[in-house]
């Protein structure tokens, strides 16, 4: 019997040897991971967030325009009415998922410089960049300088939205000048830039193209241009130049029509992997707004039929728009409503293609404007054109169509601008007719591929100066919301930053280059 | 005492008397002097031999004694031991003496099964036998235990079929701000997961025995600050040569406690151009016009042209009557048998359930066969116990689709989806599916293996050394399927303009499949010792070994190639697929040891040494100690002696310090994730985590102290236990991380986060009887007082606040969790600021802190009438100073279905107690601002369903937990039917009543979304409340 005791007590202590302890490795998820994985992963959730999310449409495309309610869901009275809250899920998500995307660009480029691979540190300085600027331009002020660097600021101050944007642009700089230098791209590291393949010189110009972006932002400060011409300086001085037709910035990892792999974008606002054509909620909830149907209808602009159905999801004749602003009713529906087009989500084709997140033709608006303004050299007529050819290009048209579009419609004619709409803004300021041309066409042409830039121009410049406001009986402050507020979380978790920032407005809190 | 101790194995283990040519047969009857009351369970033994048995219900006995001169003797615990001779006539009665020193000799099973005298203890542990447990027959043993237990809290959280499985389960309220504060369960021994609560059997159970502290379960080791419960099947017994038992139990569950609802408005959304609510035929939400009786159509015209025509008038019962009577149908087949050499008890049961959901069906079987066997010093214990359960429900939230339909809808008459207006395609609503579709589409399968199996062999070295080693195995292995089938609209119902069916349903399935097992071996060895005339000792030297993995997969079909044939194999595209595995061990070494002097003062001391694999080298082992102190003051202090009122009474009192890892194994290192959507072909993609992990986190430590007065009156018919606690427990481990702002790159953070303190007190009255009179009357009746109150001291870094999930926050300074939400802008009076314009109210930022969610005080009572061969037992629960969201009213407000929304009349209305405000810092009453709408723009758009303050409520109540008569047959009657040893048959009821403020008209505060420390919040996802009624029978033979 006592042996038996023995053989139990040997087992136990057997089974309390150090070594049977050392069993804490993780066998569900990796602890390390190469920066190129990372890199890719990186950019498919930038495009995922951004131009390719529900986010970057949900609001600004009613607000600006382009899309509006089905009545066949209640709701969205926060879009009809601006009423927004910190919990307004416009306002939550963007925060949590562009500085989670920040935070894999923070490790790249830690990666980068331990592995000496100052691409690897320029792409992410360059992302960083245009993930920031759009944290900027929903929300202000945001932490920015403790921001990204886990516990170590467990509750991340919040700097000053122009502190912010200065030192993006000093970012890009440094992204540029690490482009300058750098080896050229490993061979085994090609693959993981879904964007560019590697090619530096590209990634050169998707730099300078984001910095003109911020820069173009602020030409309203007063006393800024001298500020924005030194700026300028710099990126001509890199020699690389700006996205140029035909380079549009695309994210491909290699989308394809299955299950949480489709385009982003379509994924939202297209259809379902079935193969039988089943629309998805985003498809569903947005129809075609009166104002945009109006504007392309009116003007001959064949891009009508790419950004919208005829009604009935296409199975109908005619192109029909609602007005933004009334509760929708039960009649504000699919069959009596175009639906977003045939050039945005193609039923399947578009489930695989890129996801752009800067297109060329808004890097040629982006040109046609500092070159109108005399910051950059070139023609901005010639610019201007090739972004209307280039938006015709990405909507499946072709150079001719755009060709007769500004040749012969009077609202694109660059030599008489002034059928392009009021040089009067909605704030009743006054501007040169050329830039009201710009930014009009840009408008008609950043419908679906990235509304919030629309929403930038229209808080920066007031155009189109008509975009219509809403009528919604709870609309109280007839008035397109300036920013966005803060995310309730925030005031969760980082109460005693957010709450410095003070009582935040979404019609006066305004965004440091939004001066109107 | 250690002859006390040869009769409680004497009751035991049982003997089966042999029966040869010269016995005599006695019978008789044994009742108390006290009360004269019949005592059921008497061990009535012959003299110098093995022979016995014990009373019946009624106290009777049987048995053949060898000879006229043999001696019984009678003993029960309580009671003073008695010895008769054979009287002429073959008949007995005898009566008993009670015998209050006695008392104090009671055994109780404390942690790993150590048997200690109550009298030793210096800490609070409260038992619950059995019998009290089941009678009204739960089907889960939590149920059982609900209200009996002072400081013990049990939450059902869910009333689906699986209801069983979501319950909460906490002593003496919660240490932990997000980790485990749920008791620990150990059965037979063998610590198991708390969810195997819902596949024992609870007619299985013998005693449970609840360890309430820190200081009782210390040597637990991690899991011990939350307290056990200790669980203790039945082993054989004889009555005569074994007894099988046929117990059939059958119950009926229905919901109660709907939300109260509107009746004077129905379907419709838009209002015309004055404001004027519209009826919508196919309209889902119920902001149309006020009844009024004409006949209209409903839904959208049918391909002929014809609709389905109602009377536009309230059908409130519709929406119950969709619902089933729930059925529980338990049927137990028990053998119980033993003779000197050892004992052995079988049961073998069958539960089978039908759900209040249609269509939802659920059974169990079990088998468990417990065993003793003896052999000279040695004694081997052992069970097995197999427990498999199979469910078969929809997924689908039905109880969102039924109970917002509009009311004029005759929701019952499209139960039949091939009739003309249920059939999917003519199905009134545009938006939402037929409740009876959803049901038939979307169903959940599965089957959970439950084995539990434990052998311990006690070696008796000498008469002051034994050897205790026992091994356990838990295992549970859970394989379940969801599918999705397929519906194809018709071409008229979409080309209709319908909503539902511009898509059709396409057809996806998922599996999953999840293994556990845990392995427990302990090795005891006990010495016993009398040291000198007063001095005694014990000490236990121990080691435990435990080792826990858990495996789970899951595979995913997001759309079928072929509808309806739900394989992955079938998946159009490429399946998803998940793995995780954990694997964890523990190792602890411990020591326990009792000084006793003069059997009146106790001291007792643990300490334990662990191993855990799931910190860091550095970290991961620790020390613990406690000490506790028994003081029977009744037999220090000889003037108390022999008292006629106070009988007994012990001062106790301990300090123990646990430490405990709440977290996962893997959770020091932060990990990659694959990124969303890759691999794309062959293009892979990860993403930084987003949750940070603290390498060196530290283990949670918890120092309790607790002190208690334990006192027995007249004879110990009345006993009073106190106890009072204070807990710190500090290094508080986040298992899923607080979370942090999203700035910090990550989303939440596992570190060691802040302390807090919990205290509180419990008291419990028991009086058996109360009143007893000579014709048989008996009430007996105990009630428990805990009163609890936690508060958190720090947090991390600074930091305020912290959300736990479901709106459920730490909150420096004040107890917790608390519910924090949103509120109104407010003036500094607290009334709600209006908009001079809309007569709207706005929201503000901050979030208001409505309250704890976790009562202070609980009381539970329980009474007992009996009379003759009639017994009539209650029990009660009130809990208060909690509150709760009611997140199905927010739905409710939305879909205007609520009582709230119809309060107005859906007309404009003036802001009760608003004000507006006129320069900053003045502010007016408002006494003529309207609001804009008081239609659907009111209560659905926001302004009022997404403000939480508008839905917390008081979350206090008193239920009456259980009620049951029952009646066992008279011994007279059955001494007809020769093979019929015993039998009774019971009606059973359960949660009958409940009673709440009036504030409260949406449902039973304790449905909440999940079962972790964040309480308080629910929705439609839940079923509500069910009352449990029903019948049981039992025969003996």
């Amino acid at each position: 019997m006592k042996r038996i005791f023995t053989v139990a007590l040997l087992a136990l202590s057997l089974g309390a040897c150090k070594k049977s302890f050392d069993i804490n490795d993780n066998p569900n998820s990796s602890t390390n991971a190469y920066p190129g994985l990372v890199l890719t992963n990186a950019l498919n959730t930038t495009a995922t967030t951004t131009t390719g999310s529900y986010e970057f449409y949900r609001f600004a495309s009613p607000w600006i325009g382009y899309w509006n309610f089905s009545g066949s869901v209640s709701g969205f009275l926060e879009e009809r009415s601006y009423n927004i809250t910190s919990n307004y899920s416009g306002a939550t998500n963007t925060w949590p998922n562009l500085y989670d995307n920040l935070e894999d660009y923070y490790y790249l480029e830690q990666q980068g410089k331990t592995l000496n691979k100052p691409y690897f540190v320029a792409f992410a300085k360059t992302i960083k960049a245009y993930d920031f600027q759009y944290l900027v331009d929903f929300y202000g002020n945001i932490p920015y300088s403790q921001a990204l660097q886990s516990v170590k600021f467990i509750r991340p101050k919040y700097d000053k939205d122009i502190t912010v944007y200065e030192d993006l642009a000093k970012q890009l700089d440094s992204a540029a000048t690490l482009l300058k230098s750098s080896p050229k791209v490993a061979s085994s590291d090609l693959s993981y830039d879904i964007v560019y393949g590697g090619d530096l010189t590209k990634w050169g110009k998707l730099v300078n193209t984001i910095k003109l972006r911020l820069l173009l932002r602020q030409t309203e400060i007063p006393g800024r241009m001298d500020y924005i011409k030194a700026e300028i300086a710099k990126i001509t001085a890199n020699g690389f130049g700006y996205i140029g037709a035909g380079e549009t910035a695309n994210v491909q990892p290699g989308y394809i029509n299955s299950d949480k792999k489709q385009n982003p974008f379509y994924t939202q606002f297209g259809f379902t992997p079935a193969t039988d054509k089943t629309t998805t909620g985003g498809h569903q909830y947005y129809l075609a707004s009166k104002y945009s149907v109006d504007f392309y209808q009116n003007n001959k602009d064949a891009r009508l039929g790419r950004f919208y159905t005829t009604i009935n999801e296409g199975k109908g004749t005619t192109y029909v728009g609602r007005q933004f602003g009334p509760t929708a009713t039960i009649n504000d529906k699919i069959d009596s409503v175009s639906s977003i087009g045939p050039g945005l989500v193609a039923f399947p084709a578009d489930a695989s293609k890129p996801q752009p997140l800067i297109t060329d033709f808004e890097s040629l608006f982006l040109q046609a404007e500092a070159a109108q303004r005399g910051l950059i050299s070139g023609d901005a007529k010639t610019f201007y054109q090739t972004a209307i050819t280039q938006s015709f290009i990405a909507l499946d048209l072709t150079a001719a169509d755009a060709a007769a579009y500004y040749n012969s419609q009077p609202v694109a004619n660059w030599d008489a601008p002034v059928n392009a709409g009021s040089s009067l803004s909605a704030e009743n300021v006054s501007y040169d007719n050329k830039l009201v041309l710009i930014i009009k066409q840009k408008w008609a042409s950043m419908n679906g591929f990235n509304d919030i830039e629309s929403w930038c121009d229209y808080r920066r410049l007031g155009l189109p100066a008509d975009i219509p406001i809403s009528n919604n009986p709870a609309a109280t402050t007839r008035k397109v919301p300036v920013r966005m507020p803060y995310p309730q979380s925030e005031y969760n978790y980082n109460p005693d930053n957010v709450l410095a920032e003070g009582t935040i407005s979404q019609f006066t809190s305004r965004v440091f280059w939004d001066v109107k | 005492m250690n002859k006390f101790l040869q009769k409680c194995l004497w009751l035991l283990m049982f003997v089966a008397a042999s029966s040869n040519a010269q016995t005599i047969k006695i019978t008789g009857k044994v009742t108390a002097k006290d009360d004269n009351g019949p005592l059921p369970g008497v061990s009535v033994v012959v003299k110098g031999t093995t022979t016995g048995t014990m009373t019946n219900g009624n106290g009777d006995f049987t048995i053949t004694v060898p000879d006229k001169k043999s001696i019984l003797t009678f003993s029960f615990i309580g009671y003073a031991k008695r010895e008769a001779t054979i009287p002429a006539n073959g008949n007995l009665i005898v009566s008993l003496d009670p015998d209050s020193r006695q008392l104090q000799e009671v055994v109780v099973t404390t942690a790993l099964g150590i048997k200690r005298k109550a009298k030793e203890l210096g800490y609070a542990t409260q038992s619950v036998s059995g019998k009290d447990l089941t009678k009204s027959k739960p089907t889960n043993l939590a149920a059982g235990l609900s209200g009996k237990v002072a400081g013990l809290q049990i939450n059902q959280a869910n009333n689906q079929i699986d209801a069983g499985d979501q319950i909460r389960v906490v002593l003496r309220g919660n240490r932990s701000f997000v980790g485990n504060n749920q008791a620990l369960l150990v059965v037979d021994g063998v610590t198991t997961d708390l969810s195997y609560m819902n596949s024992i059997n609870p007619n299985d159970i013998e005693s449970v025995n609840v360890l309430k502290g820190a200081n009782a379960a210390a040597l637990y080791g991690s899991a011990a600050s939350n307290g056990v419960i200790l669980v203790t099947t039945k082993k054989g017994q004889s009555e005569g040569g074994g007894s099988i038992t046929f117990t059939n139990t059958t119950m009926l569950n229905k919901l109660s406690y709907f939300p109260k609802l509107q009746n004077q408005f129905g379907g419709g959304t838009d209002q015309d151009a004055f404001g004027f609510p519209q009826f919508t035929p196919f309209e889902n939400q119920n902001f149309g016009d006020r009844y009024d009786g004409s006949v209209r159509g409903i839904g959208r015209p049918l391909p002929d042209g014809s609709m389905q025509m109602v009377t536009y008038s309230d059908r409130a019962n519709e929406k119950k009557n969709f619902f089933d009577t729930g059925l529980d149908e338990q049927n137990d087949l028990t053998y119980s048998g033993g003779d000197e050499k050892g004992s052995v008890f079988i049961n073998a049961q069958r539960l089978d359930s039908k759900g209040t959901t249609p269509g939802d069906k659920a059974n169990r079987t079990s088998f468990r066969i417990n065993g003793t066997r003896n052999y000279k010093n040695l004694s081997a214990n052992y069970s097995i116990d197999y427990t498999q359960r199979n469910y078969d429900k929809s997924y689908n939230q039905v109880y969102n689709n039924v109970i917002n339909t509009p009311s004029e809808i005759p929701l019952s008459q499209y139960s039949d989806l091939q009739s003309l207006y249920g059939d999917p395609n003519n199905f009134y609503n545009d938006y939402y599916q037929s409740p009876y579709q959803g049901l038939q589409l979307q169903r959940q399968n599965e089957r959970k293996d439950a084995l539990l199996g434990n052998l311990s062999l006690n070696y008796k070295v000498n008469d002051w050394l034994s050897l205790l080693v026992r091994g356990g195995i838990s295992t549970s292995t859970v394989i379940g399927k969801y599918t999705q089938a397929a519906y194809t609209y018709s071409d008229f119902a979409k080309a209709s303009g319908k909503a539902i069916a511009a898509n059709n349903t396409q057809a996806s399935e998922s599996d999953y499949d999840q293994f556990k097992s845990r392995y427990n071996g302990d090795f005891l060895a006990t010495f016993d010792k009398k040291l000198s005339k007063d001095f005694s000792l014990k000490f236990i030297a121990g080691a435990q070994y435990i080792d826990n993995s858990q495996q789970d997969i899951g595979v995913g079909a997001s759309t079928l190639v072929i509808p309806n044939l739900y394989n992955v194999g079938n998946v159009l595209g490429v399946p998803s697929a998940s793995e995780s595995v954990l694997h964890s061990r523990q190792f602890g070494v411990f020591g326990d040891l009792t000084v006793g002097y003069k059997d009146y003062l106790f001291l007792h001391a643990t300490g334990r040494e662990d191993t855990d694999s799931r910190l860091a080298k550095s970290n991961r082992s620790f020390f613990y100690p406690s000490v506790d102190a028994s003081f029977v003051f009744t037999d220090a202090i000889p003037a108390l002696k022999n008292n006629a009122i106070l009988s007994s009474g012990k001062l106790r009192a301990g300090i123990s310090k646990v430490y405990m890892v709440q977290v996962d194994p893997y959770t020091l290192q932060s990990t990659f994730s694959t990124g969303s959507g890759f691999p794309y072909g062959s293009t892979a993609g990860f993403s930084v985590g987003n949750v940070v992990y603290d390498p060196n986190l530290k283990p949670e430590q918890t120092v309790a102290k607790e002190i208690g007065l334990d006192l027995g009156f007249l004879n110990n018919r009345v006993t009073l236990e106190t106890s009072y606690y204070y807990e710190v427990t500090k290094d508080q481990e986040i298992k899923t991380g607080i979370n942090i702002s999203n700035s910090t790159g990550f989303s939440n953070a596992v570190i060691n986060t802040g302390s807090g303190t919990n205290k509180g007190y419990e008291i419990t009255i028991a009086a058996s009887p109360i009143i007893s009179l000579n014709n048989g009357f008996k009430w007996n009746m105990s009630i428990n007082f805990s009163h609890n109150q936690n508060k958190a001291t720090s947090l991390y870094q600074g930091l305020n606040q912290l959300s736990i999930g479901s709106s459920n926050y730490i909150v420096v300074g004040e107890s917790y969790p608390r519910l924090l939400g949103t509120d109104y802008v407010r003036d500094p009076q607290g009334h709600v600021v209006v908009n001079s314009t809309t007569g709207l109210p706005t929201v503000a930022n901050a979030l208001k802190d409505f309250g704890q969610t976790n009562p202070k005080n609980i009381i539970g009572a329980t009474t007992s009438f009996s009379f003759k061969n009639f017994t009539l037992t209650g029990t009660a629960e009130l809990r208060s100073g909690a509150v709760f969201y009611n997140g199905i009213a927010s739905t409710l407000d939305f879909s205007g279905v609520s009582y709230t929304s119809a309060e107005g009349g859906r007309e404009r209305f003036v802001y009760p107690n608003s004000v507006i405000q006129t320069s900053p810092g003045v502010y007016v009453p408002n006494t003529n601002i309207t609001t804009n709408t008081g239609g659907g723009g009111f209560w659905a758009d926001g302004i009022r369903n997404n403000v939480m303050s508008n839905y917390v409520v008081s979350a206090d109540y008193i239920k009456i937990r259980e009620l049951s008569l029952s009646y066992d047959v008279p011994a007279s009657f059955l001494r007809g039917i020769k093979f019929v040893k015993k039998a009774s048959i019971a009606l059973v009821g359960r949660n009958l009543f409940m009673f709440r403020p009036k504030s409260n008209i949406y449902t039973d505060p304790e449905i909440n979304v999940g079962t972790d420390n964040a309480q308080g919040y629910n929705n439609l996802n839940q079923t509500p409340p069910t009352r449990i009624y029903g019948f049981t029978a039992s025969i003996t033979l």
